[in-house]
């Protein structure tokens, strides 16, 4: 799906002032994640925020809602919102944008500093069946340390109301309030149910280790608020470098029952479970590990965004768009998200998250999610062959092969229909009005795109199912769809490939009609042509824009990325990498769209589950890809990946491998991966060119290319250097 | 044989008899039966019509249902309640309380959009007489019109047409959906002919074996 929502708000401050505050926020953020040991993979990964507001999801799989962080000192159930003001602070209080920990574990972290102190923030959520089966429970721990000379009172405010300040999200099932929130005797109600909970904290030693005195707590002034109000405040008397704790704990479903409160755990151990679960999440994932620890936060925020958006229903797991306004189901974005977790390799997931699109079968057979999104069949059969192939299990392809012939069958009879009708563009599908994407009635491009990788994808399932009469059948639909996109193209007056046949709509399913439908070739010309239109429209930014110059995508590029890749262009893979890596979160989650100069999404919240999903797929594909009938290896890294990457335990259709690029010396190349049945090919990259294979099966055939037997295992590669473009 | 047939007629009587002094029990135990599901059948199809009438599609379904697996064969209780299942699942906005949406996601939307289909085609399929297969069959087309499909909808409007040559709903119908298969980019109000065939294009193919 895209956004429809366009984004409206500004940067709330001038270019100059914000950009000093957020330098200044981030040093002294990075300052205290240094401080506090920034080796450790629970300390906070500082990142620059690049959007206007700096807002991150804490969910978990299973759930039907987030946690909303942000923007500022902000958390949100969707039902509640406590902001924390620190109202003793004299001057100016800086707000530093969110950050998740250092090894991809989604607890935010983020800090308030005024002149004399500095209140740092962790925020974790995890599951707690005590309240519920898809309930979590956050906690948030803040600690305030004195920075000043003198000692002086510290007063934490902490407000509570329904909806938080600046973009944010109401859930589907969250209720009208009928009465504002308010504190009671430290518990905080909306219309008689508990939202949130104040908690005592400790006090503390100073970070060196020595031991300082306690800090002075008002107990009265602790929870002295009356009852009906709507803030609460914490207040410490503290000297220099003590510091004092409050923690505020609160369920993603208001509780009936104050007395439920007690059910609700304290925050060392909601962090310690959601640490466990999520370290667990990320381990059963293939690793990716590069020279650039920021392709490796990336790879692993981007799986977190995957997993937030598993819902549960029936029985069986559901990709959802979003883990705040898409809680919905869309075949264009499910289909994506079971590629990348198929490559990611969380097979069960992807299998799973596959079987839940079948519920999309009308009697036709057609797959379709949404009214008029024509592509959805296509879309689906292309996912349930990503679930039953990477890798190949053919078990699993018999289990979807009925649905996917049903759906076949669809196809075939649209393409039928409509030659029989006479239409102008006859063997294709029908017009669709998707009120989406391209936002145009017309026959689509990406509709036919689509319904050739569907019919590939069954004959794929097919030939994994042992059904060689379906394959044969497949194939011929998928050749007899090719053709007629073929000629449809060829009458087109159109430079390169358009939205739809009347040349109507925003690009949209026409960038994929390389990568991953395959209609064309990756190195059609018409793609080239198709993709420098699109990056400069969008102003050579490495993204593409949506329907306007000045409104970039999170996604719409990849396929754009991919496509070059498998061309041989993949400095403009990388160059889109590093473009969407600079229009991301603090918390490298990406907004499906965002303002080019303001960076504002309006209601279209980060992280998006397609940004996360193609990022996956791209970095995999620039490793190890399995596009074509070898595996390739290398295609889209620069020379400096090869100072140390690996993919351990990566599916592809050959299997699943481990792959690992070395340069053990500035003129040798080393890479070495699990062997598979089919002849691989390591790609040399941009800035060397390959002068000789020194491992015994493995040959050099061009200067990019070395070629190794199946069953070859290494390649020990002599090269020489060259100039380069576009880092990695 | 003679001495047979006198006792298969007169098993037959007492059969006849039997049943006829149970029938005021058995009248009992179905009224018991009724008053155990809850309101009566013509209750329920008041409940069915007020629900309607003020666009409470999810009222509509909530006793359309127990409505039809009360008269399971009465075409007009299946269309009523096929036509509240597709208009809740339309809906943008729930009757009661807040601007949620009645269905959470497309799961469940499609699901009623599938039921909604179903049950109209069995409202056809129980229909006695041919103005109501005409309806029953008019509202699937209009079902996979509304879904965006509009070849299955042309197929729908042809079958009434084949039926009933000069029925003024599905001949716009069809004109519509033939004219934006034609030129998807056509006006939302084309101006019907009623001489015009809206695809002149079309090739007739033997029935396929």
């Amino acid at each position: 799906m895209n956004g429809r929502v366009p984004p409206t708000e500004n940067r709330q401050a001038s270019g100059t002032r914000a950009t000093l505050r957020c330098l200044l926020v981030l040093g002294w953020c990075a300052a205290a994640t240094r401080s506090a040991g920034a080796e450790r993979p629970d300390s906070p990964l500082v990142l620059r925020e690049h959007y206007a507001h700096s807002i991150a999801a804490l969910g978990y799989p299973g759930a039907r809602r987030a946690f909303q962080i942000g923007h500022g000192s902000q958390a949100s159930s969707g039902e509640a919102a406590v902001t924390w003001r620190l109202v003793s602070a004299p001057g100016a209080v800086f707000t530093s944008p969110v950050y998740f920990e250092r090894d991809g574990v989604p607890i935010a972290h983020w800090w308030m500093v005024s002149a004399r102190e500095s209140v740092h923030f962790e925020a974790a959520a995890a599951p707690n069946t005590a309240l519920g089966d898809s309930s979590l429970e956050l906690s948030v721990l803040a600690t305030t340390v004195w920075r000043g000379a003198e000692p002086g009172e510290s007063v934490l405010q902490i407000q509570i109301r329904a909806e938080p300040e600046g973009p944010h999200v109401v859930p589907w099932d969250a209720p009208r309030a009928v009465h504002p929130a308010v504190w009671k005797d430290g518990i905080a109600f909306r219309d008689d149910k508990v939202v949130a909970v104040l908690r005592g904290g400790e006090s503390s030693s100073d970070p060196s280790g020595a031991r300082r005195p306690a800090a002075t707590r008002d107990a009265a002034a602790l929870r002295g608020v009356a009852p009906g109000a709507r803030t609460a405040v914490w207040r410490a008397r503290l000297r220099p470098g003590e510091s004092h704790r409050c923690e505020v704990w609160m369920p993603l479903y208001p509780l009936v029952e104050a007395a439920l409160v007690s059910r609700g755990r304290t925050h060392a151990q909601v962090a310690a479970a959601a640490r466990r679960g999520w370290r667990e999440w990320i381990a059963n994932a293939a690793t990716l590990v590069t020279p650039d620890a920021q392709i490796n936060a990336a790879w692993r925020a981007a799986l977190v965004t995957l997993i937030q958006c598993q819902e549960r229903e029936d029985g069986h797991w559901v990709p959802i768009g979003s883990p705040f306004q898409y809680r919905d189901v869309w075949l264009r974005d499910g289909a994506r998200m079971v590629r990348a977790l198929a490559v990611a390799g969380l097979t069960e997931w992807a299998r799973d998250d596959a079987w839940s699109l079948t519920r999309f079968s009308l009697p036709s057979g057609a797959l379709l999610s949404q009214r008029g999104q024509l592509d959805g069949t296509g879309q689906g059969l292309w996912a349930f062959e990503q679930a039953c192939a990477l890798p190949p299990d053919r078990d699993a392809a018999r289990h979807f092969l009925p649905p996917a012939l049903r759906a076949l069958s669809w196809i075939e009879g649209q393409r039928r229909t409509t030659r029989d009708l006479g239409l102008t563009w006859p063997g294709l599908l029908p017009y669709a009005d998707p009120r989406d994407g391209e936002l145009v009635r017309a026959q689509l491009v990406g509709n036919d795109a689509w319904s050739y990788a569907g019919c590939r994808a069954v004959a794929v399932l097919a030939r994994l199912a042992g059904d060689g009469a379906a394959e044969r059948r497949a194939f011929a639909a998928a050749n007899d769809g090719r053709d007629a996109f073929e000629q449809a193209l060829g009458r087109t007056r159109h430079p390169d490939v358009p939205p739809s046949w009347q040349g109507e709509g925003n690009d949209w399913g026409n960038a994929a009609v390389g990568y991953p439908t395959g209609v064309l070739p990756p190195d059609a010309p018409r793609l080239a042509a198709l993709a420098k239109r699109i990056w400069t429209a969008a102003g050579n930014t490495g993204l593409a824009s949506y329907g306007r110059p000045d409104l970039l995508h999170g996604y719409l590029g990849s396929d754009l990325a991919q496509n070059a890749l498998l061309a041989g262009r993949p400095a403009e893979a990388r160059d889109y990498v590093r473009a969407l890596l600079a229009h991301s979160s603090s918390t490298l989650g990406q907004a499906e769209t965002f303002e080019r100069t303001s960076g504002g999404f309006g209601a279209n919240l980060p992280p998006h589950g397609t940004a996360a999903a193609t990022l996956v797929d791209l970095l995999r594909n620039m490793i190890v890809c399995d596009w074509r009938d070898s595996l390739e290896l290398g295609m889209g890294g620069g020379l400096a990946w090869w100072s140390g990457t690996r993919l351990e335990r990566a599916p592809t259709r050959f299997g699943r491998v481990t792959i690992r690029l070395e340069r053990p010396a500035s003129n040798r190349l080393h890479a070495s991966w699990t062997p598979v049945a089919t002849l691989t090919r390591v790609r040399i990259p941009d800035g060397a060119r390959a002068v000789a294979a020194l491992t015994p099966g493995t040959r050099r055939v061009t200067e990019r290319w070395i070629e190794c037997l199946p069953g070859t295992s290494e390649a020990s590669i002599v090269i020489v250097l060259e100039g380069t473009r576009g880092t990695p | 044989m003679r001495h047979r047939g006198w006792l298969a007629a007169l098993v037959a009587l007492i059969v006849a008899v039997g049943a006829w002094g149970l029938q005021p029990r058995l009248r009992r135990m179905r009224a018991d039966t009724a008053d155990r599901l809850g309101p009566s059948v013509s209750a329920l199809a008041e409940s069915v019509d007020a629900a309607h009438a003020r666009r409470d599609w999810v009222s509509a379904v909530r006793w359309g249902m127990p409505l039809v697996r009360r008269k399971p064969r009465n075409a007009d209780a299946l269309c009523d309640l096929a036509l509240a299942i597709h208009n809740v699942s339309l809906d943008a906005t729930a009757i009661e309380g807040g601007a949620k949406p009645p269905l959470r996601n497309s799961l469940e939307r499609i699901r009623y959009d599938n039921l909604a289909i179903a049950v109209m085609d069995s409202s056809r399929a129980c229909a006695s007489n041919l103005r109501d297969w005409i309806r029953a069959e008019r509202f699937v087309g209009n079902f996979y019109e509304t879904l965006g499909l509009p070849l299955e909808a042309l197929a729908r409007y042809e079958a009434v047409l084949a039926r009933a040559p000069g029925d003024s709903a599905a001949l716009a119908r069809r004109y519509w959906v033939g004219t934006h298969l034609m030129d998807p980019g056509a006006t939302d109000f084309p101006r019907f002919e009623s001489r015009a065939d809206p695809l002149p294009n079309r090739v007739r193919r033997p029935p396929r074996r």
